[in-house]
């Protein structure tokens, strides 16, 4: 009986993104980047000096012992490959541990539009699958931060080796004197993010504050390892699966521990129509839509503002069952309904801890003839694509039917045409709002995130096959 | 009782379909208009099973769920579908009754409902979520929720803030308005649902059982002294027939008197332990938890393994042990009957003699061990954390081929997305086959019993959104099919199942494998390596709570269906919250049905 690997032990093969979202590095890029057929050498050889750059962090890099990350850690950058992406640099499936279906058959897929509900996809640009006209197929996703101001390090990919594309920070997104995050329409974003057990971004006296501001309400954000990095326990107390690639060396830890799917849609936010729609009514029925004030705190919070841990410590059921103060259909209590859809408080939070995303997105901004276009850069790590983000989207903000709501999907990123409604209850009737479309995707797909020493697997090309289970230390160590 | 609740749910399994992957739009209208002209269906769907292993015919077999209102036999329903004037039963089903005939006579309709009668299957068991509701009124309810959101868009400008009288407007018109005149009358409940929904209704009928049992029995006891007082002392025969009655009532009596009594203390055991213990001593709690949690356990620990060990050396034989005792004082009485001096002279002087306060100090002792043991635990668990961590840190294992759909049946379940769901699960009886046939029965006969009387308000235990689910053995008790219906996607309808009705899924499940099928028609799944229920401990524990294997069992079970009709395509919230409002509109007018109409229109 061997016991399976503890995270404390692997957190370096485990990539930085999933510890922290970089929150100190406040200018973004995201390259999507496609191998010209032909050029996989050279992308591998690209992906290896990226690697050998040391840019691409580990959890265990981040803020551990008594040095803050903001000293040490001035740009960090992720890379990730979609399922197209993986087989294109030569890793195929095992027949044994395939990848799940929902990665191999790609959010770009027909199929998947349908499952997802989502509106027609004429406006797309990129996503994970081959064959879709019109439309880049990304092999590889990179996401790169760095200090605001500084010059970045990373060896930009080669034209010739890359159809490259690229999304680039919105440079209003940290204007604010508070220092957070803030998304084009307004809001603070980046709030109400899970906590994962054994691999918390906070950690002493931080940690113990965030406590103390959530009360009674810290551990309903604290979610098992599983549920985001594949091979830990999850919320159902078992490990999670973890597909194999018949490249790996087959004894030992799979392809995949220690890595994630990530979930990715390049959403734009209309940020016109969504002025337009304030103006005429006013900013709380906005906030009402997004179910959140816009400087992050719930809509029923009094007093001065509170901590990133205060504006994420509240229930549903008790206190606002009938959607009083936060409707029942705004965007984060379609998102994340905590205690309010199950028999009661405890299966409930039990229950909605089976559907929660580590978001790692940032906004961006891209210049156009037509003028400048903002949105969102979406990026949800989970560790079971379907239970997950998959079943967020299509079963919380996309059903018209969710809750007991009728004909109305999510009221900031339902796919529904504009004029749909949105209900905000109150005492006696609530009243209806009329909606415009604020937000369309413009991409999107599913990648993998692999662990350090799978990377470098990739990177080297076969020579990674000489890797044993002992060498993923040392690979990722070194 | 069950008997109306199977009845609703139909399969009708025909051997040896020639027809091609897919039902023709001709056909396919021709279904939906009959359906919907008969009124009665809920649900329908058709599905092609692989032929069964070894069987002499390998063409599929068509399989054609029906979910009925409640009431009707299974005769009735099938006679209006094949007499009825389109034919679309005919056109399904006539190619296996008598091939090459494009219009039936009489007599070959005849034939048709005679084969359809020797092919359907009701339900061995099953759910009805939204129960008590025809098709009709659903939809009538429906449209009553609609017109009422639209007329309180037209009063809310008038009436304001004013809660008392929009809902006081809102039901006079619904009164005055002829085209809701049918819902004066209140929507109608089953018993278990309307007078009998209390727990004192439920609680009355076992304890109205057993006081008739013990009148019977004093009724019998009584019957020769009565005889005596009408016509004067017997003869010898009669005496005998006294004696042997007096004697046999007084018996029963007193063995049902003991089994009352054993019955009474295991209860209360139960109860000690389960509820009074663990609310008042956190350390049991915690204990108690942490046994069913490590029984539950999906991913092997050294914990989870030493408790299943534990409870096979110590819960094992303590619960043998307890019901020996019980059965034993049971049916003491009939030993001392039938062999009274071997008790006597035998049985007896082994027999400990304690008195009450010996027996209440063993159950103090007992009671005060048992909390030492959950403290100890507790104790080790807290001081011991490097041992504790390794103790309960999750073993390796290997689960194949997991988070796979095939993709067939996952477009259909695309294609049903802003709907109703659908699943066909098969699978095969585990050996011996009429071993597991019975128990899944009982289990089902629990499951059905336990969804009729307790989870009348649509869940099932803490599952919700299930329209019609349903299961059959079929094949002569080979074969296991699964048929439901449910609200949202398939991986939340079995989160569901797994977080919130466990035993019973794994107890109608875990008698069941997967055996290698070839695919009915090419583009259908079918089954490359066989495959076992995720493995239980005790019977009812793990199982489903081994979510990879049991996402992964359920997903290779699945078939596509070809054909698929809702009746309403409702949600079992929104068909609750239309009858509520019907209730409420047309009800007394209090804080209550005013609350309930003014969160109706506001959704």
């Amino acid at each position: 009986m061997k016991h399976a690997p503890r995270l404390s032990e692997q957190s370096h093969d485990v990539q930085g993104m999933l510890k922290s979202g970089f929150g100190w590095l406040k200018s973004s890029r995201f390259w999507l980047l496609t191998i010209r057929d032909g050029c996989e050498d050279q992308a591998r050889a690209w992906l290896s000096r990226l690697v050998d750059s040391k840019l691409v962090v580990s959890a265990k890099c981040i803020a551990k012992g008594k040095t803050k990350p903001e000293a040490s850690i001035e740009e960090a950058v992720s890379v990730a490959f979609s399922f197209a992406g993986l087989k294109k640099l030569g890793c195929t499936e095992a027949e044994t541990h395939p990848f799940p279906t929902a990665f191999s058959s790609g959010m770009g897929s027909a199929l998947r539009q349908d499952l997802l509900r989502d509106a027609p996809r004429d406006e797309w640009r990129w996503s994970d699958v081959e064959g879709a006209d019109g439309r880049q197929t990304v092999h590889i996703l990179v996401a790169q931060w760095w200090v605001l101001g500084a010059t970045a390090r990373m060896e930009e990919p080669d034209p010739a080796v890359f159809v490259v594309r690229t999304v680039e920070n919105n440079p209003c997104s940290f204007a604010d004197k508070d220092g957070g995050l803030r998304e084009p329409f307004g809001f603070r974003d980046g709030l109400a993010q899970p906590v994962i057990r054994d691999l918390r971004e906070e950690e002493g006296a931080a940690l113990r504050q965030a406590r103390k501001d959530a009360g009674q309400f810290y551990e309903d954000r604290v979610v098992e390892p599983g549920e985001f990095i594949l091979g830990y326990r999850n919320e159902y107390d078992e490990l999670t699966y973890c597909p194999n690639v018949n490249e790996w060396p087959q004894s030992g830890d799979r392809f995949t521990l220690n890595g994630s799917y990530l979930a990715v849609r390049q959403i734009e936010q209309y940020v016109d129509a969504f002025r337009q729609f304030e103006a005429a009514n006013d900013q709380q029925t906005c906030e009402r839509l997004m179910g959140r004030r816009k400087d992050g705190m719930p809509l029923g919070w009094q007093g001065p503002l509170g901590s990133n841990s205060a504006a994420d410590a509240f229930r549903y059921r008790v206190e606002d069952a009938n959607g009083f103060v936060c409707p029942k259909g705004a965007h984060i209590r379609r998102s994340n309904p905590r205690d309010s859809l199950g028999i009661d408080v405890q299966s409930s939070i039990k229950s909605s801890k089976l559907h929660r995303l580590l978001r790692r997105g940032r906004p961006y901004r891209e210049k156009t003839e037509a003028g400048d276009r903002e949105g969102i850069f979406f990026i949800a790590c989970n560790a079971d694509l379907e239970r997950q983000f998959e079943f967020i989207h299509q079963r919380w903000l996309q059903n018209p039917r969710f809750g007991a709501l009728d004909k109305q999907d999510d009221p900031i990123v339902g796919s529904q045409p504009s004029g749909r409604t949105f209900t905000v209850p109150g005492s006696p009737s609530g009243s209806e709002v009329t909606l415009a479309s604020f937000t369309g995707a413009r991409g999107g797909g599913y990648f993998f995130l692999p662990g350090i020493a799978a990377l470098k697997f990739i990177a080297e090309g076969r020579a990674g096959a000489k890797l044993g289970p002992m060498h993923r230390l040392e690979a990722a160590a070194s | 009782m069950l008997e109306i609740v199977r009845q609703q749910m139909i399969c009708i399994v025909a051997p040896g379909w020639t027809g091609g992957a897919e039902v023709s739009k001709q056909l396919h209208d021709a279904l939906d208009a009959l359906l919907d002209d008969v009124a009665m269906v809920h649900f329908a769907s058709i599905g092609l099973l692989p032929a069964l292993a070894g069987a002499p015919n390998q063409q599929p077999v068509l399989v054609l769920e029906l979910a009925v209102e409640e009431g009707f036999r299974p005769y009735d329903l099938l006679y209006r579908l094949v007499y009825h004037h389109d034919g679309a039963m005919w056109a399904l089903f006539g190619s296996m009754v008598a091939p090459g005939v494009a219009v039936p006579t009489a007599k070959d309709k005849q034939q048709l409902l005679s084969q359809l009668m020797s092919w359907h299957s009701i339900a061995d068991g099953g759910f009805v979520g939204a129960r008590d509701r025809s098709v009709r009124q659903i939809k009538m309810e429906s449209d009553l929720l609609e017109q009422t959101r639209i007329e309180a868009r037209k009063l809310k400008p008038k009436y304001g803030n004013d809660r008392t009288a929009f809902a006081l407007a809102l039901a006079r018109w619904a009164y005055t308005n002829p085209r809701f005149g049918w819902a004066a009358t209140p929507a109608p409940r089953s018993y278990w649902r309307g007078k009998g929904a209390s727990i004192g209704a439920k609680l009355a009928y076992p304890v109205a059982a057993i006081v008739l049992w013990f009148v019977v029995l004093g009724i019998v006891w009584t019957l020769p002294r009565a005889y005596n007082w009408f016509f004067g002392e017997p003869g010898h025969v009669g005496r005998a027939i006294e004696d042997a009655v007096t004697k046999t009532s007084e018996c029963l009596l007193t063995i049902s008197w003991h089994g009352l009594l054993a019955f009474a203390v295991i209860a209360f055991l139960v109860w000690l332990f389960l509820v009074p213990l663990p609310a008042q001593f956190v350390s049991w709690r915690r204990w108690l938890n942490s046994v069913q949690q490590e029984l539950d356990r999906p991913t092997d620990t050294l914990s989870s393994l030493a408790t299943y060990a534990g409870g096979w050396i110590i819960g094992v034989p303590l619960l043998l042990a307890i019901a020996a005792c019980a059965i034993a004082y049971t049916f003491a009485p009939l030993a001392y009957a039938l062999a009274p001096d071997y008790m006597h002279t035998v049985i007896e002087p082994k027999l400990p003699k304690l008195t009450g306060l010996q027996i209440t100090g063993i159950a103090v002792v007992a009671i005060a061990a048992v909390l030492g043991i959950g403290t100890l635990f507790y104790w080790l668990n807290r001081y011991f954390t490097g041992l504790s961590k390794k103790f309960f840190h999750p073993l390796e294992e290997d689960v194949p081929r997991a988070q796979q759909i095939h993709p067939s049946v996952e477009r259909c379940e695309a294609d049903l997305v802003g709907g109703t769901q659908h699943m066909f699960s098969l699978t095969e009886l585990r050996g011996p086959q009429w071993w597991s046939a019975w128990c899944i029965r009982q289990a089902l006969r629990i499951v059905t019993f336990a969804g009729r009387v307790f989870f009348t308000q649509g869940w099932l235990g803490n599952a919700p959104g299930i329209h019609f689910g349903h299961w059959h053995i079929i094949d002569n008790g080979r074969r296991f099919l699964f048929c439901s219906n449910y609200d949202g996607n398939f991986g939340g309808y079995l989160d569901d199942f797994i977080n919130g009705a466990a035993v019973g899924t794994t107890l109608a499940w875990r008698w069941t494998e997967l055996h290698p099928r070839a695919p009915a028609l090419e583009g259908q799944p079918g089954i490359a390596k066989a495959r076992s229920f995720p493995p239980t401990r005790f019977v009812i524990f793990r199982g489903v709570k081994c979510e990879l294997r049991f996402k992964s069992y359920a997903r290779d079970s699945m078939l596509p269906h070809l054909y698929r009709f809702d009746a309403c395509n409702r949600t079992v919230d929104q068909i609750n919250l239309a009858t509520g409002l019907r209730d409420a509109l047309f009800g007394e007018r209090n804080e209550k049905n005013d609350d309930l109409i003014m969160r109706a229109i506001e959704t």
